[in-house]
């Protein structure tokens, strides 16, 4: 009986292991994209990525081979340090001028436009499922005057976004900022039809957006449109479809 | 001394990260959530681990627990509805309640991080025990009575998703 219970858990043990749930390769590649290599030591110095560096400390930067990284990850430190010393001529001025509706908290570390947390090409900005995905479908809110619909994106740098909801026509409506929350919590202000939130912290977002009810007509499709634009003022835009 | 990058090599210390959050709050966007922000706090804290702590896989768990923790709370915070899947079939529902991520998820919270570290992390008794501060003959023992009791769900009989007789609604059909 002992050998038959030692056998039957060896065998659902292998099967946990078998099981182990994996993660998305798109999210494997974006998070290891987003830690990226250490910042490059040379003797007891530690280089500072934030901050001007001159075109002689990228070519030190690339030469140094005391640490154990490959030559790709030097060279990606060097395009990370790239993007943050070459103003780009077509930059637009980002700021922070996203945060009318709401934003990541400030941590330490996260200032937007933090070159750690960017990286060059505009930003990486996906829903789960991708264009696969089924179109979505409004909910009644709990006070019967509005519609609400919820999805997620994955996004993998640092980015403004700019929510907007496009009737049949393409024609944006107006939504109701409060009862709508972008990330862990609520947004606020007056209804609006674009809906700005400023990303530091690059993750899976979680969002919800209330339409008042009059604006929709059961049945019809209509398209949430998000566009992510990085520090460096690179846009990415995405359409979700969902009908009411 | 060059202290060691806990972050070198980051995509097998992803993976094993994704499989413990995965087995303790489930596969799916809140999984890729947690181990986003679990990997963000690493970058932030990257300077601060020594090797004589444990494993940096060791160390990332710890983050991560944290993370479910903080994760768990803003859910019953806010009270979202999740999104769910269009109802299926009775033959697909069987399946499901079969399925042992399915079957993790009805299990008591302490058996389920046990497993998710061994099993989903691959921690051994040893760093299991270092991280939750017991003596690894106690984590084997527990693990042992864990595998027990999901063995257990695992076998019951399915029970009936809906009574004879009353249809289910399907896609479409709403």
């Amino acid at each position: 009986m002992s050998r038959f219970w030692q056998r039957s858990e060896r065998q659902l043990e292998a099967r946990l292991r078998a099981e182990r749930p994996m993660p998305r390769p798109e999210l494997v590649e974006a998070v290891a994209r987003r830690v990226g290599p250490r910042p490059v030591l040379s003797g007891s110095k530690r280089f500072a990525f934030a901050g001007a560096l001159t075109a002689a400390m990228l070519g030190a930067l690339a030469s140094v081979g005391g640490i154990s990284y490959a030559a790709s990850a030097a060279r990606s430190a060097a395009e990370v340090v790239k993007k943050a010393v070459a103003p780009a001529g077509q930059q637009t001025a980002i700021g922070v001028f996203g945060i009318n509706s709401g934003g990541d908290q400030y941590r330490p570390g996260y200032g937007f436009g933090d070159p750690n947390r960017n990286h060059t090409g505009p930003p990486g900005l996906e829903r789960p499922g991708g264009a696969a995905a089924p179109p979505l479908r409004t909910r009644r809110a709990p006070d019967g005057k509005a519609r609400l619909v919820s999805f997620r994106i994955q996004l993998d740098e640092q980015a403004a976004l700019r929510i907007h909801v496009l009737d049949p026509n393409g024609r944006p409506l107006l939504l109701s900022q409060r009862g709508s929350k972008v990330g862990a919590g609520g947004i606020s202000g007056p209804q609006t039809k674009t809906i700005r939130y400023t990303v530091r912290v690059p993750r899976s977002i979680p969002i919800t957006l209330r339409i008042p009810a009059n604006l929709l007509r059961a049945g019809e499709l209509y398209q949430v449109r998000v566009v992510a634009t990085d520090p460096s003022g690179q846009r990415t835009e995405l359409l979700i479809p969902f009908t009411a | 001394m060059v202290a060691r990058d806990p972050l070198a090599n980051p995509e097998p210390l992803i993976r094993r990260v994704y499989a413990y959050v995965a087995y303790r709050i489930g596969d799916g966007p809140d999984a890729e959530d947690v181990t986003s922000e679990t990997f963000e706090r690493a970058l932030r804290y990257r300077d601060s681990y020594r090797s004589s702590e444990g494993e940096p896989v060791g160390w990332l768990i710890g983050i991560a627990r944290r993370c479910i923790a903080d994760a768990v709370k803003a859910r019953l915070e806010l009270a979202e509805p999740r999104e769910t899947a269009a109802p299926g079939d009775v033959e697909a529902d069987s399946i499901r309640r079969l399925d042992l991520a399915h079957t993790m998820a009805g299990l008591d919270e302490s058996d389920r991080e046990l497993l998710a570290l061994r099993y989903g992390a691959d921690l051994t008794a040893r760093q299991i025990g270092e991280l939750l501060g017991q003596r690894t003959n106690a984590v084997e023992v527990a693990l042992h009575r864990a595998l027990g009791r999901l063995r257990t769900e695992l076998e019951a009989p399915a029970v009936d998703p809906a009574p004879a007789g009353t249809p289910l609604p399907t896609a479409g059909n709403s």
